[in-house]
């Protein structure tokens, strides 16, 4: 992985999509690896009859790992992601593809550090922000 | 007044729950890597030791988002709920995290949670949405700050389930 500086960052540059069909093995593995058994997650009958949804959802806390995955692979190497704020506004059904991406909003030095704010957001097929929030993200300086 | 937060509840605000702690294991960290990759290769920083080793970090270390699989909620929820009856759904509305230090295989976290807020919703319905927000504070065997989790949970009460 190669490494982002800030000088490389310019205001309104796009955060590359991460784009995931999110079916049955992904909410299930990641199930099990955040222990998070919950029926509206995993069992269509109870998300459907019980819950009334139209199907089964992803969980909010895997759109925000996807999040963090689009984040990490633009900041590079070098990069720490210091913050990440998600609201889950709509709901994302089993089997749909979300992509996690977002816009760089500007730069700043806190502290001697080099940081960039973002926007971030999960949109859905229809092209929906179903999950917005913001993110800041340190990265090394050339100079 | 107050549709179902009650008095008992509205105390709890601030105050901090019993501390919970978490030995952080290799294999956690590994399996949460994968699981939020796939179906991608997981990131090798997370997972893969001699990457790790010869990384800025000098191990591998938990991806960005492995806090949600730190149990905290429970101990603030426990004080909060036996008060405030049952709701009809709850959701997950969510989530913060501020990251001070990467967490490493063998940490031991210790999370001490608050809640922050209650605030409550009518609804057209006649019932309403209650909006609990929490605090997490993490700090690492070194006693060092290591990660600040905020979450919301929404809860829908149904018109019969708030107080008339």
């Amino acid at each position: 992985m190669a490494t982002r500086y800030i000088e490389d960052v310019h205001e309104g540059e796009q955060i590359p999509a991460y784009t995931v069909k999110a079916g049955y093995m992904e909410l299930n593995r990641f199930a099990s690896a955040n222990e998070e058994f919950i029926p509206i997650h995993m069992d269509p009958d109870y998300a459907k009859n019980v819950a009334k949804l139209p199907d089964v959802i992803i969980m909010g806390n895997l759109k925000l790992a996807y999040l963090a995955n689009a984040l990490e692979r633009w900041a590079g190497a070098d990069g720490w992601i210091k913050k990440i704020d998600v609201s889950y506004r709509k709901m994302d059904n089993v089997n749909e593809e979300v992509t996690a991406t977002g816009v760089v909003k500007g730069k700043r030095v806190e502290d001697g550090e080099h940081l960039v704010d973002i926007d971030i957001w999960i949109e859905n097929g229809k092209g929906e922000k179903t999950t917005p929030g913001s993110a800041v993200v340190s990265l090394p300086s050339k100079g | 007044m107050a549709l179902v937060i009650t008095s008992e509840a509205e105390a709890l605000v601030g105050v901090e729950s019993a501390p919970e702690t978490t030995e952080v294991e290799k294999h956690d960290i590994q399996r949460f890597a994968v699981a939020v990759a796939w179906p991608n290769k997981p990131n090798p920083l997370y997972h893969d030791e001699e990457f790790g080793k010869a990384s800025r970090f000098g191990s591998i270390i938990a991806p960005p988002t492995f806090a949600t699989s730190l149990k905290w909620l429970g101990p603030v929820l426990e004080k909060v709920n036996p008060s405030m009856g049952p709701y009809r759904v709850g959701m997950n509305g969510g989530n913060e995290y501020e990251m001070y230090l990467p967490i490493r295989p063998g940490d031991v976290l210790t999370g001490r949670g608050k809640l922050a807020t209650l605030k409550e919703n009518p609804r057209d319905d006649g019932g309403c949405m209650l909006i609990i927000t929490m605090e997490g504070n993490f700090t690492n065997q070194k006693g060092e700050k290591v990660l600040t989790a905020r979450q919301t949970l929404l809860r829908i009460y149904g018109p019969d389930q708030v107080k008339k």
